[in-house]
């Protein structure tokens, strides 16, 4: 797994997307992270351990007490989902109000994402959004 | 040549809108060219399944990791190789992958597939996040999640075959249906011909083979595909610059060949063209096939024959003067430009009647006069 090339701009970390993995964008002064595109990486573990890990860092640095974090996959291979999982484990335990809003474009990724809310004890919203145009490199 | 086995697979694909093979290094870098040529087949306004452009190619790279996850094939010797072949035929795309895998393996899968093919839509669902939620993820990824998806995604059954292949592995066939037409083609099996289809891409050396319309909007995706090919070879001789330009060129000259005397069936200029690897000479070979006009056929062969046994420097020569001879016509010209970078040059035709003849090319491209 290649490392992470993180961008950094006024108020927000980036992560751009290729056409196998997703844009993730770290808005640190309104405290919204989103994570959209396609997960279809060869090694999901090693992405999303180095996007976790960088995330958690930002957020124990500057311990946030409110987050909004967006999924928008267009998408997703069944490694990418256990990592989401995990990293929603990690959310519940933060001492902060998290929102998390799950968007879909088809019925697959709205089903999975109904099925997510039910393993996690934080608020979670499906919001249809059809946007996807740019990510389809493919 | 081997046309024989040339013929039998072109024959095999015959009435397919679109094949292609990839049997090459498995690596990420294929993906791209992959998806390319499928993202231009499925948008070419004469097939017009734009809407499962996007499906095709997330289920071919699902495919594709696959074969970098869980095969087995590098654990025994040269010729087994990984394969994966699309096909398109009634407006259905097939994604069909072969690997070894160990033999103590096969039941479970099989059962496996089995149990879930008789599993209603609901009873899947169900099942699918049962597993997501009890979390037994395998090392590699999946607890069988990857073939409920498979289901799921295409609404077709899946279908698989074991063929013995020593004590200790057995080749995984396995193949998924995308439906444009659902409701007159469904859960159809194709993997009967392709132990043949595997047989021969084995023992031609087969990295990839491509059988479609040779329209100019795939001519870069497939130079793409065979750049990227050669380069993940990982052999540095190889990607050694002058040679592959050398071998980009003729492929270049090859392909505009098809391209412009392929004979037209009712909307494809259809042909095969072939790249792959002659262990025995160490070189890479083109191979191109295709019906053609017989008239033009026997204007061919004039152009081959007055060229064909020329020593290089004689081509080298010829080719520099036609190019101010405004006489010379672009085949003959191509025709120069394939006989004075490569090292061989055999042809196969078949006249099979005074409209079309079936034309067979095969070009060797040798390393040495850049070693």
């Amino acid at each position: 797994m290649d490392k992470l090339h993180v961008i950094e701009a006024d108020g927000y970390y980036k992560i751009r997307f290729t056409n196998l993995s997703p844009e993730v964008v770290i808005d640190y002064r309104r405290w919204e992270i989103n994570i959209k595109g396609i997960s279809l990486m060869a090694d999901p573990v090693g992405f999303y351990s180095q996007v976790f890990d960088f995330i958690k860092n930002v957020i124990k640095r500057k311990a946030p007490g409110h987050l909004r974090v967006s999924f928008h996959f267009f998408y997703i291979n069944t490694q990418t989902i256990k990592q989401v999982v995990s990293f929603f484990s990690y959310l519940e335990s933060l001492n902060a109000r998290v929102n998390l809003v799950w968007y879909y474009s088809d019925e697959e990724i709205a089903e999975l994402g109904s099925h997510l809310s039910e393993l996690v004890n934080l608020p979670i919203s499906l919001e249809y959004n059809s946007e996807d145009k740019k990510f389809f490199k493919v | 040549m081997d046309i024989s086995k040339v013929y039998k697979i072109f024959e095999t694909l015959m009435n397919d809108e679109f094949s292609m093979i990839y049997s090459g290094v498995f690596s990420n870098s294929i993906l791209t060219p992959l998806t390319d040529l499928i993202n231009s087949f499925m948008t070419d306004p004469n097939v017009d399944l734009k809407k499962l452009n996007k499906k095709v190619a997330y289920m071919t790279i699902e495919n594709f990791q696959n074969i970098l996850r869980y095969s087995e094939t590098e654990m025994v010797e040269a010729p087994e190789k990984d394969m994966l072949l699309i096909r398109m035929l009634n407006r259905n795309i097939f994604i069909i992958t072969v690997n070894l895998v160990r033999k103590s393996k096969a039941d479970e899968i099989g059962s496996y597939v089995d149990k879930l093919n008789n599993l209603d839509k609901q009873e899947l669902s169900d099942l699918y996040f049962k597993k997501l939620t009890n979390q037994a993820f395998s090392s590699k990824g999946g607890a069988g999640l990857g073939f409920i998806e498979m289901i799921r995604k295409t609404r077709n059954k899946l279908f698989y075959k074991f063929v013995p292949y020593n004590d200790e592995f057995v080749f995984f066939y396995f193949q998924i249906q995308i439906s444009g037409k659902e409701e007159v083609y469904k859960d159809i099996n194709l993997l009967d011909p392709v132990s043949d289809i595997y047989h021969d891409i084995k023992s031609l050396g087969v990295n990839f083979l491509y059988k479609s319309k040779i329209a100019e909007g795939r001519l870069m995706p497939l130079i793409n595909m065979i750049k990227d090919s050669v380069k993940s070879s990982g052999n540095d001789e190889d990607v050694n610059t002058q040679y592959l330009r050398n071998l980009l060129s003729i492929s270049v000259e090859i392909l505009q060949d098809i391209f412009i005397t392929a004979r037209e069936s009712e909307l494809m200029k259809d042909a095969i063209f072939i790249y792959g690897f002659n262990e025995r000479t160490d070189n890479y070979y083109f191979l191109a096939s295709s019906y053609v006009d017989t008239d033009m056929m026997k204007n061919k062969i004039n152009i081959i024959n007055r060229y064909l046994n020329k020593d290089k420097n004689t081509l080298q020569q010829i080719f520099f003067e036609s190019l101010l001879d405004d006489s010379t016509t672009d085949e003959e010209l191509r025709f120069l430009g394939i006989f004075r970078g490569s090292s061989s040059f055999e042809y196969f035709v078949d006249f099979q009647n005074e409209n079309k003849t079936f034309f067979v090319q095969k070009v060797e491209v040798t390393k040495q006069i850049y070693g």
